[in-house]
């Protein structure tokens, strides 16, 4: 069999090798055109003839890519985005080697990792042990790395304790922790992830995404398909637009997602919620020596990726010590953003003071949201306790349009700015 | 670079001197025996005594046959005590089922398939590495029922090899084409249990090839199954030597059988997981 299996490579070796003579990009992907045929058929006996693809009328073919061509360096980070059946995942699919292009060819010159599934090949029967050498000898890795890699990957799963347990008696979760571990410890040039960070608690969304990041720090290129914004954005440096199998748009996360989220990518402030001033418990160390007088946002409608200003008049009545936070709010007053330190040396002298926080580029997307600016009494490093705790609250909220997903663990690059208002004016 | 070996999944798109050949083919053996342990694993593992019944089974049938052809139909084995006869023409039988149980390994595993790239004849390839086992207790279990019937083996058992080897090679590459046409003619699936049971009766298992008509003769010599079915029962319990120049052919053809099937699904393999 070894004989057989070596021979039949020789022959490939052969036609491979031109690809050897000049140095070629990491991916190469060349007009590819990927057809599938519309309705079941009782057979496909034609495509049992060598050579001949039972190629059909063009009326019945549906085509999942459309003459596809880019290229990627290493190291590149590149971010799949398009609606459901844009050719995302086939796109992906056609990188890993699984689908065969239609015409066209596309070439990975180095090792990949692929993240289509996680858990690929598990078997329910066969204990989390067993699975994770048998995952590994499925995606290519040898006993000795697996080995070497054993303890990370239980470390990362966090199911050591369960690892002879057969995987049927394991959660949704596990399997997907157990499979993004095994699947991420082999050693490559790229690494081809499909929609794999949905599943799993956010601890477990976050940790994925930092191993994405440290796998391409440590040099591998990424090629990220998600319906998740928030990730595309953060990780990938330039990003494809497909729409029915083309690329429409292939440049910056920004250009992208402008297209991507409409002609007219609306983002709007509410004008009914306007701003509001809650009832909070406001500790006494500060209890009526900070007062937050209003607070907007500026300007009144962006866009995807357009600027905003948070701007709050906060007059200070006596000195105090506290801190200035900003922080965006689903309107399910979850937290959508991680909090924003601003300036507090003002609340050291009395006076009224307008606080301008600016946001480059504003995160989008779907529903309502809020950004809030409050005082402090100080730093307090619990993000679930700062409200409660706040000396004042204004919230400006605003309803935002568009498909990007909320995703926590997002940071706001925020610019702040102090301005005094001269009293007596 | 680490020690790291890399298999198809990756060769096939990466330039072919980054890795070599002699490697990649290992990591594909590696990787048919890991399919097929698991095969074993999840077959053995579900019930308590799975390995009693996977025993019983074939022990059974032996006796129900033994009884019904030698008691009831009055077949002999020739010179050959009839228990020790079926038991040779069912082991090799049984293996050769076992190729033909691969023609919906494709289908079985569609969903790996579709999720990761490798050698795709490593799936068959496995099922047949996996009924490796059957046929190795299947053999020794045939040793023992023979010597209990005071056949002692002989020299001539150092051809057992060649038989086998005319078994393996016609039995994967049997599994590699029924494995690769079923994806597109599920036919083929359905027809299956027919077609094994035909073949069964159609070959020398329970009657020896002496017994049959001389206008179809030509059966025994054309069927891989009564050929190999025949020159065991000879190597193995005659103590005579097999017609060399038959199981030569018979590799050959074979051998040929295993390329051609080989080479014909790595033509249209990227096909398969359009429809599988």
């Amino acid at each position: 069999m070894l004989v057989l299996l070596f021979t039949c490579d020789l022959l490939k070796i052969a036609s491979w090798m031109w690809f050897e003579m000049a140095q070629e990009p990491l991916v190469v992907v060349d007009h590819v055109t990927k057809e599938y045929r519309i309705g079941q058929e009782r057979s496909n006996a034609r495509a049992l003839i060598p050579g001949k693809r039972g190629e059909a009328a063009e009326s019945t073919t549906f085509r999942a890519l459309n003459d596809v061509s880019f290229t990627m360096q290493p190291r590149d980070t590149l971010g799949l985005i398009g609606h459901n059946g844009a050719g995302k995942s086939t796109l992906l699919r056609v990188l890993a080697g699984i689908v065969e292009p239609s015409r066209g060819h596309a070439i990975v010159n180095g090792r990949f990792a692929s993240l289509i599934e996680l858990g690929i090949g598990f078997d329910p029967e066969l204990t989390g042990h067993e699975n994770v050498f048998f995952a590994g000898d499925i995606m290519g890795m040898s006993k000795a790395e697996i080995r070497r890699k054993y303890d990370e990957i239980v470390d990362f799963s966090g199911v050591s304790e369960f690892l002879d347990m057969p995987v049927k008696r394991y959660s949704t979760g596990m399997c997907a922790r157990l499979g993004f571990a095994v699947a991420t410890s082999i050693e490559c040039e790229l690494l081809l992830v499909d929609e794999v960070l949905s599943v799993g608690d956010f601890e477990f969304q976050r940790r994925s995404l930092e191993r994405i990041r440290e796998m391409n720090e440590a040099g591998a290129a990424l090629v990220l398909v998600t319906h998740n914004l928030w990730a595309v954005n953060s990780m990938c440096e330039r990003v494809i637009l497909l729409d029915h199998g083309s690329i429409v748009v292939d440049g910056t996360p920004a250009e992208a997602m402008k297209k991507y989220i409409g002609e007219e990518p609306t983002t709007e402030l509410d004008p009914e919620a306007g701003a509001t001033f809650e009832d909070f418990r406001v500790p006494p160390a500060i209890a009526g020596k900070v007062e937050i007088d209003s607070i907007r946002a500026i300007p009144d409608v962006i866009r995807a990726g357009d600027s905003i200003t948070i701007q709050a008049t906060i007059t200070v009545n006596e000195p105090c010590e506290g801190v200035v936070v900003m922080s965006l709010f689903t309107s399910e007053r979850a937290v959508f953003a991680e909090r924003e330190l601003g300036p507090s040396d003002f609340l050291a002298t009395p006076g009224t003071y307008v606080i301008d926080a600016e946001v480059p580029s504003v995160p989008m997307a779907t529903g309502r949201f809020q950004f809030r600016i409050a005082v402090l009494p100080q730093d307090d490093r619990h993000l679930d306790q700062v409200f409660p705790a706040a000396l004042a609250v204004a919230s400006a909220e605003m309803k935002i349009d568009g498909e990007i997903m909320a995703r926590p663990g997002l940071k706001l690059r925020t610019n702040w700015s102090v301005a005094t208002v001269p009293q007596g004016g | 670079m680490s020690e790291a070996t890399v298999h198809s999944s990756v060769v096939r798109r990466v330039g072919p001197f980054s890795v070599s050949s002699l490697r990649r083919a290992r990591s594909e053996a590696r990787l048919t025996v890991s399919f097929a342990r698991r095969e074993l694993h999840s077959k053995y593992r579900q019930s308590a005594l799975s390995l009693f019944w996977g025993i019983m089974q074939p022990v059974l049938l032996v006796l129900v046959y033994a009884i019904i052809f030698s008691q009831i139909l009055n077949v002999d084995g020739g010179s050959i005590p009839y228990l020790s006869f079926v038991v040779a023409g069912i082991v090799i039988w049984r293996y050769f089922n076992a190729g033909l149980q691969q023609a919906t390994s494709f289908i079985d595993r569609s969903s790996v398939l579709s999720k990761v790239y490798f050698r795709r004849e490593i799936i068959p390839l496995s099922g047949c590495t996996a009924a490796l086992v059957d046929l190795g207790v299947g053999l020794i279990a045939m040793l023992v029922v023979a010597f209990v019937q005071g056949i002692v083996p002989t020299m001539t058992l150092a051809a057992l090899p060649l038989v086998l080897a005319v078994l393996l090679v016609y039995t994967t590459a049997i599994a590699i084409l029924l494995a690769t046409i079923t994806v597109f003619v599920r036919d083929v699936a359905h027809a299956m249990p027919t077609i094994s049971q035909v073949l069964f009766l159609a070959s020398p298992i329970l009657y020896p090839a002496a017994d049959i008509p001389s206008g179809l003769k030509f059966l025994g010599i054309v069927n891989p199954v009564a050929v190999v079915a025949e020159a065991t029962r000879a190597v193995v319990l005659e103590g005579s030597w097999p017609k060399f120049g038959l199981l030569l052919v018979h590799l050959c053809i074979g051998t040929t059988l295993l390329v051609g099937s080989v080479v014909y699904l790595r033509s249209i393999e990227d096909r398969i997981v359009d429809v599988v």
